[in-house]
């Protein structure tokens, strides 16, 4: 289905979600959790308080909704609460130590899987990779996250983040020689 | 790692991210199988995103978690959200409750506790002359008999008492609208002890069930 038709799609469910229906926003909270989990994990940088950020995000939204003036603009307008949510979550308490607690490596490989080996040395990599992510500034962890996780284009990171283009670029270019450099300072050659 | 042309590592990411032209990708092909040092960094590029992907998707792709209740996600949330929100203000604010919902919260239990009053409630009829769902031919009272035994015995081993019990089954059908638009006919079988002088028992076929 072309982008714009979705597009026009979540508009309808964004005027319905604005009559309070709560049918229609299940429905919204379902198609857009991914990348606003991903926007708070990018702005938090910390895995382990995802979930309650979203929560509270989605019970932001539910409350504010009749301030979203223009329903074209919702995608902007929910970035700027999820962003807003995690901001706020950051500055409430003190980072937790990376690598502390939580995430992919804590759960014990699963016996029955086939080759258990493999699977770990495929977490630990992850796990590898998600600490770059999380080390990055969260200036450039933010559209980096937007790329990689949603393959938004440029242009869509640039219009929900209301930035121009160029600055996306600069963005994601500086982003990408960071994780490159972390990576092979950690020994960890992606090719 | 040798220092690598701005310009070029440019082109790498913008070509794995999707975002050069035809024509300048076609270029930037033909000068990665020329250059094996380019080749490499574009290679690595490529990895760093697909792992990023991979590890973003495995972190973040949880369904939707709200008010720690999966399912009816929406309307959680908004009773958690807004507690003024209860089903007098979903009806007040025109929010539409499915008409499923009702049929589904009402009727069938009234069906059901409707079958179970009638089953209780029902007299004999005389003569036992209600259609049995074994089939057994109008209602005529079958003697027990001893399974493969052959022997007819004057009244049910199980019975101690003078009073012999008898049990008939009656079914009742009733049509329900599904979730998913089908009509659905649900058939009730009644089974009931009837206590009376020398009667047989039936061989009931069924128990009370749907």
């Amino acid at each position: 289905m072309p982008v714009r038709t979705l597009e026009n799609a979540q508009t309808a469910l964004v005027e319905a979600v604005r009559a309070r229906d709560p049918s229609a926003f299940s429905e919204w909270v379902q198609r857009n959790s991914r990348w606003v989990r991903g926007v708070v994990y990018a702005v938090l940088g910390d895995k382990d308080r995802v979930d309650d950020v979203v929560q509270q995000v989605w019970m932001a939204v539910w409350q504010r909704i009749e301030t979203l003036n223009d329903p074209q603009r919702w995608k902007t307008w929910l970035y700027s609460i999820a962003r807003h949510a995690a901001l706020d979550a950051g500055r409430d308490t003190t980072r937790r130590r990376r690598g502390q607690a939580g995430g992919i490596v804590d759960e014990p490989p699963d016996p029955r899987e086939v080759d258990p080996g493999r699977k770990l040395e495929r977490r630990e990599r992850h796990e590898r990779v998600l600490q770059a992510i999380e080390a990055l500034p969260p200036l450039y962890r933010e559209p980096f996250v937007l790329r990689h996780l949603e393959g938004w284009s440029y242009r869509q990171i640039a219009d929900v983040m209301d930035m121009p283009v160029d600055s996306v670029e600069t963005r994601l270019v500086r982003a990408m020689r960071m994780m490159r450099q972390a990576l092979a300072s950690q020994g960890d050659d992606p090719t | 790692m040798r220092p690598l042309d701005e310009h070029d590592e440019l082109r790498i990411i913008r070509e794995i991210h999707g975002e050069l032209g035809d024509e300048e990708s076609l270029a930037l092909n033909r000068d990665v199988l020329k250059d094996p040092e380019l080749r490499r960094v574009h290679e690595t590029y490529a990895e760093i995103s697909r792992l990023a992907g991979e590890s973003l998707g495995e972190l973040l792709s949880k369904p939707a978690r709200l008010s720690g209740e999966a399912g009816a996600a929406g309307i959680d949330l908004c009773s958690a959200a807004d507690p003024a929100l209860n089903r007098a203000d979903v009806r007040r604010q025109g929010v539409r409750v499915s008409w499923w919902r009702r049929v589904e919260q009402w009727f069938v239990p009234l069906s059901a506790a409707a079958a179970l009053l009638i089953a209780v409630a029902m007299p004999a009829p005389p003569g036992g002359a209600s259609k049995t769902a074994t089939g057994d031919g109008g209602g005529r009272v079958e003697p027990f008999r001893s399974p493969g035994a052959g022997t007819t015995l004057s009244r049910p081993v199980s019975t101690a008492s003078e009073h012999i019990q008898r049990r008939e089954t009656e079914r009742d059908v009733i049509g329900v609208i599904g979730k998913d638009g089908r009509y659905y006919i649900l058939e009730l079988d009644r089974t009931r002890a009837v206590e009376g002088q020398g009667v047989g028992r039936k061989r009931a076929g069924l128990e009370d069930g749907v």
